[in-house]
């Protein structure tokens, strides 16, 4: 199949998941010997291959906020498409997420094309619908499941919720989980040292998301006086940039400052021996689409403790792969994470169980299989 | 020979400057056999009979915007879906839009169709006070679709001031038609004749304003460096 897919982000860019999820899906449709086009932004106009997949590099303009500025990036990556659909016909457009929404609509409209919708998150457990902005944020995702001819969600409980949310007819949304390539993380070469964020002694308990309010991290520091009552001899390493002065501040007022350790932004390979490293990792989060953390804490083979919500039902499964504790409550993560601390057998056990779960479940290579069973039916190739 | 063309107009109302200017070219060129086709956004299905050799196609819009910019550039994805069709079904030979509001449809179908694309600017965002916050980014547009028209028509000396200094058009492009003076109408084809038999080139003469400069010539050379990367 000859694919367009819009993005807005695309490594080296990385600001949330969707740049290396095309990356993962792209390399993966390609090496089935698709031929995959990808349109995402750039400061200034750029193409390359990456690995065999086309990557072209377009500017938007200065614009009062990211919607209009995402508009006016569609308008570039529609004259690009036009141009690239002369060459051959492309056989479909997959849009990912509200920002390429306009470009994904624009091109299926003029082009003729099929149309596929990613959704990967929603502003509603982003950040709430509260004025005109992200109003009109939540409307162009609902536009994007109107339009498209095929929805793709990330999660089980995520597609159930989006659904409802946006009155989606059953017969066009599918759910297709993310994955890991776990590739990265056999053949990561970036060693940390581990006395850099733990003392010899100490147990290390990992966090790695963006700090918002989303991830729940509040709940984890909360939780934190009461681990350390039973476990004196733990560090918290809590990886991620975003809101660093308000959670270091709030560690200071609760009296626990000294056993976080804030690594703020870290590039992935660094991420990757940190999950190698740690005894364990939490995912406190109050709202997750997918939760992609546990399976990436599981391809370096270190159990997860996560809040029972979203897309974290799934990724872990309780006393086999990992802890669930019930979202938004201290007691019950302090009390998982407790448990799971007393034991290192039982956790390289759930360790090596998360992992066979993911090189069975959650490979590149299936979800790209899916994925062109769903342009397929956009196709009307079959039902 | 013309002998279809696509107009494309915000709207098609009455007493409105934009629609009783589309509204009589149409009805110029039909009388002239010249087939018409006004593709624009209504949101009421009533349909307009402007008269014989006339084909007034309405599309409405399922989403509401934010704001004009954000909305206009939705709507225009229906212009182009509606446009594409009468394309493969019938044809047109030449593409006219009008202002910025109409401006990603009508370079996306210039650029679909191969065909000229002419452009009457009623007025620039500078002359309309550049007051809102999406001033910048529509006089982009404007920047944008005034470069990829092969021909430009101002309908007064402000406007083609405006043109000339804001938008930096060379004075070949710009063409001044006021429509207010009688056989106006006669001069529009005129250059609608004149661009289809020549070979759209003017749009390379154009300035470019700093804002897009940059932009414009990493498109003509892509820089060896980030395709090495």
């Amino acid at each position: 199949m000859r694919i367009l897919m819009a993005t807005w982000e695309f490594p080296p860019l990385k600001v949330g998941g969707i740049g290396s999820h095309c990356y993962d899906l792209s390399r993966m449709l390609v090496s089935k010997g698709h031929d995959v086009h990808i349109l995402t932004y750039g400061d200034k106009y750029s193409e390359e291959s990456m690995e065999g997949v086309s990557v072209y590099r377009l500017p938007s303009t200065q614009a009062p906020d990211t919607i209009s500025w995402s508009m006016f990036l569609s308008h570039q990556m529609e004259k690009k498409a036009i141009e690239l659909n002369k060459e051959e016909r492309f056989d479909v457009v997959h849009a990912h997420d509200w920002m390429t929404v306009p470009a994904g609509v624009g091109i299926k409209k003029l082009l003729n094309l099929p149309m596929i919708f990613t959704l990967h998150s929603t502003e509603k457990g982003r950040s709430g619908i509260h004025d005109s902005y992200t109003k009109m944020i939540n409307d162009l995702e609902w536009y994007g499941t109107y339009e498209a001819n095929e929805v793709i969600t990330v999660g089980k409980d995520f597609c159930n919720e989006v659904r409802h949310m946006f009155n989606i007819p059953e017969s066009k949304i599918h759910y297709i989980r993310n994955g890991v390539d776990i590739s990265r993380f056999d053949k990561n070469k970036i060693e940390l040292e581990r006395s850099d964020y733990a003392d010899d002694w100490e147990k290390i308990v990992l966090f790695v998301g963006r700090l918002a309010h989303q991830k729940g991290i509040e709940y984890l520091l909360g939780a934190v006086p009461g681990v350390l009552s039973q476990h004196p001899d733990t560090k918290f390493v809590i990886a991620g940039g975003g809101a660093l002065d308000y959670y270091k501040s709030m560690a200071y007022r609760i009296g626990i400052a000294h056993k976080t350790y804030f690594t703020g932004y870290l590039p992935e390979d660094s991420l990757i021996s940190l999950f190698k490293k740690a005894d364990l990792t939490v995912a406190p989060s109050v709202y997750e689409p997918f939760g992609i953390v546990a399976l990436e804490s599981a391809a370096a083979r270190t159990p997860t403790v996560g809040s029972y919500v979203g897309g974290l039902k799934e990724t872990i499964i309780h006393e086999n792969t990992g802890l669930h504790s019930y979202p938004a409550h201290i007691q019950s993560l302090c009390d998982q994470i407790n448990r799971s601390l007393w034991d290192e057998d039982w956790r390289k056990w759930m360790g090596s169980n998360a992992r066979k779960m993911i090189e069975k479940d959650y490979t590149w290579d299936k979800i790209a299989r899916w994925t062109t069973g769903v342009y397929g039916k956009a196709m009307e190739l079959w039902d | 020979m013309i002998k279809k063309v696509l107009l494309l107009s915000r709207e098609i109302a009455e007493n409105e400057s934009v629609s009783e200017y589309v509204k009589s070219l149409a009805v110029f060129l039909a009388g002239k056999g010249i087939e018409v086709h006004i593709v624009c956004f209504s949101s009421s299905p009533e349909e307009a009979k402007l008269g014989e050799g006339i084909h007034v196609h309405k599309v409405p819009l399922i989403i509401h915007g934010d704001s004009l910019f954000n909305w206009s550039m939705l709507m225009n994805n229906e212009l182009k879906r509606c446009s594409r069709e009468i394309f493969e079904w019938k044809g047109f030979d030449i593409i006219h839009g009008n202002d910025w509001i109409t401006s990603t449809s009508a370079i996306s179908l210039a650029k679909f169709t191969e065909k000229p694309l002419i452009v009457t600017i009623h007025s620039t965002e500078k002359e309309r006070g550049f007051g809102t916050k999406h001033s910048s980014i529509i006089s982009d547009m404007e920047w944008w679709l005034t470069y990829e028209a092969g021909c430009v028509l101002s309908n007064n000396e402000r406007t083609y001031q405006s043109l000339r200094q804001d938008l930096q058009l060379p004075e070949e492009k710009i063409k001044l038609i006021n429509p207010l003076q009688k056989g106006w109408q006669a001069e529009v084809l005129e250059i609608y004749e004149n661009i289809s038999g020549t070979k759209v080139e003017s749009r390379e003469k154009v300035a470019r304003p700093p804002s897009v400069e940059n932009h414009l010539q990493s498109e003509i050379t892509p820089s060896n460096e980030q395709v090495k990367r």
